[in-house]
């Protein structure tokens, strides 16, 4: 899926910096990993919101909605739906 | 892109640069070297509407956005010299900031109103002896469950805490490595069991600003003092920072106008071999620095503001206007007494307050490192 492989690559190069050497896998654990920093996550969230035309809630902060790129998917999929988009 | 402000802004400035050189400088010396915080002048700042900025009308403020705000600050600077009050205006600003963005109704009808007529002082309450800009080292912690927690830990440097009648304290309520359900925000009131302080600190600058360490023994928490939802603290957090490091870029730009103009009237007055000394390149090329980083900063620091009033995030904004313009407010306090040569090392000028002033400014909210940290990861670095 395009939005899979651009959310893939801006993990890998913007957040991960290093922390994957190999394959990232749609289901790794983003947070066990330290991937997702109390920086890395707020660049994550403008990276959502710039390019998926979606607005990030506090009640979209949760540890669920964020372990991997899955479920950050997940996440597009229903804000998007909810938007109509 | 319209860069002009409103004729209400303008009215605005005027009317507050116009109160601080009238109301709040006449002390300003002997404060800073007794290091009391100048009540009287907090007072007259509520009285003038400062302290009510932001506050929404509904709980009696005058409910202005950020760029409104932003402007005044720069007012208030520019005609106060004392930083220190100033910064504690900032503090208040940023507590009632936090509650109406993440308190409940309840919290908002209780604080807001008392917190903007200056009738309650608060502090944030976020950095550890070993926990500064790295938020998730912080030990204090916050246990227990919905039922009640009991707060533990110790906090250090806390702006208004000597005063705070009200504190938001940070603590962790996780152990594990992430920002999601880490940590808390808490509302505690100064009377809580268990609550207390050290003696007031000493410092370089900033002296009219009040700060200590803070001390929490098993202080009891109810359900109804948590601020936003429990585990939020570092998104609490990350969106605080970001309106601090506006309205503090707003205050130090306000000083920056004040040195700059100050060094101007020096240089036009003084006469040394029968020529002003502003015709010397050295002195000009120090001044005209000056006002092309006061208008750099400016540019920023709008910017920033003007995203914030759109509900956008401006966390790399922030990071770039609050490096800038602090470490242009320290360049500018040295090079002003350097082109006021001797007379500018006296205490008499006063400069010397604003150098001393200014170094703070390079280290509050973030030091000049940690934001081009912040900047390099914002550029995926």
């Amino acid at each position: 899926m395009q939005d899979d492989a651009k959310l893939i690559e801006f993990i890998k190069t913007d957040l991960a910096r290093g922390k994957v050497t190999g394959k990232l896998g749609a289901n790794d654990d983003l947070i066990e990993t330290e991937i997702l920093d109390s920086l890395g996550i707020m660049k994550l969230i403008l990276f959502l919101e710039n390019n998926y035309a979606v607005k990030i809630s506090d009640e979209d902060l949760t540890l669920e909605n964020f372990t991997s790129i899955m479920s950050i998917n997940s996440l597009i999929q229903r804000k998007r739906a909810a938007q109509g988009a | 892109m319209d860069f002009s402000f409103t004729d209400t802004q303008v009215l605005q400035r005027e009317s507050i640069v116009e109160f601080a050189r009238r109301e709040l400088n006449d002390k300003v010396r002997e404060n800073d070297q007794a290091g009391g915080f100048p009540l009287e002048n907090w007072r007259k700042c509520a009285d003038m509407g400062l302290l009510s900025l932001l506050t929404p009308e509904i709980y009696g403020g005058l409910g202005e956005d950020l760029v409104t705000t932003a402007n005044s600050l720069e007012a208030l600077s520019y005609g106060c010299e004392d930083s220190g009050l100033v910064h504690a205006i900032v503090t208040q600003l940023c507590c009632i900031v936090l509650i109406n963005l993440y308190g409940s109704p309840a919290q908002k009808e209780r604080y807001l109103p008392e917190l903007s007529s200056g009738g309650m002082i608060a502090a944030q309450s976020i950095t550890e002896p070993d926990a500064g800009s790295d938020v998730l080292s912080m030990r204090t912690r916050i246990e227990g469950d919905g039922a009640g927690w009991l707060l533990s830990g110790g906090k250090v440097f806390i702006s208004n805490g000597p005063l705070a009648d009200i504190i938001i304290v940070f603590a962790r309520c996780g152990a594990g490595k992430s920002a999601f359900g880490e940590i808390s925000c808490f509302l505690v009131e100064k009377t809580a069991a268990g609550y207390s302080m050290g003696k007031p600190l000493q410092k370089m600058g900033l002296r009219t600003l009040q700060n200590c360490e803070m001390f929490f023994d098993s202080v009891g928490v109810g359900e109804e003092m948590l601020l936003g939802k429990n585990g939020h603290g570092m998104f609490i957090f990350n969106e605080g920072i970001e309106w601090e490091r506006a309205l503090m870029t707003a205050a130090h730009l306000g000083t920056l106008e004040r040195v700059l103009g100050k060094s101007i009237s020096y240089v036009k007055t003084r006469k040394q071999f029968g020529k002003e000394i502003g015709k010397n390149q050295s002195l000009s090329n120090k001044i005209g620095t000056m006002k092309l980083n006061l208008e750099l900063g400016k540019l920023i620091l709008y910017k920033m503001a003007w995203l914030k009033d759109q509900g956008k995030r401006a966390t790399l904004e922030a990071s770039l206007g609050k490096l800038f313009v602090s470490e242009s407010l320290k360049s500018a306090c040295l090079d002003a007494i350097q082109i006021h040569g001797g007379y500018g090392y006296m205490q008499e000028c006063d400069l010397e307050r604003d150098l001393r002033d200014s170094v703070a400014a390079t280290i509050y909210s973030g030091t000049s490192e940690m934001q081009r940290n912040i900047i390099a990861r914002m550029l995926g670095i």
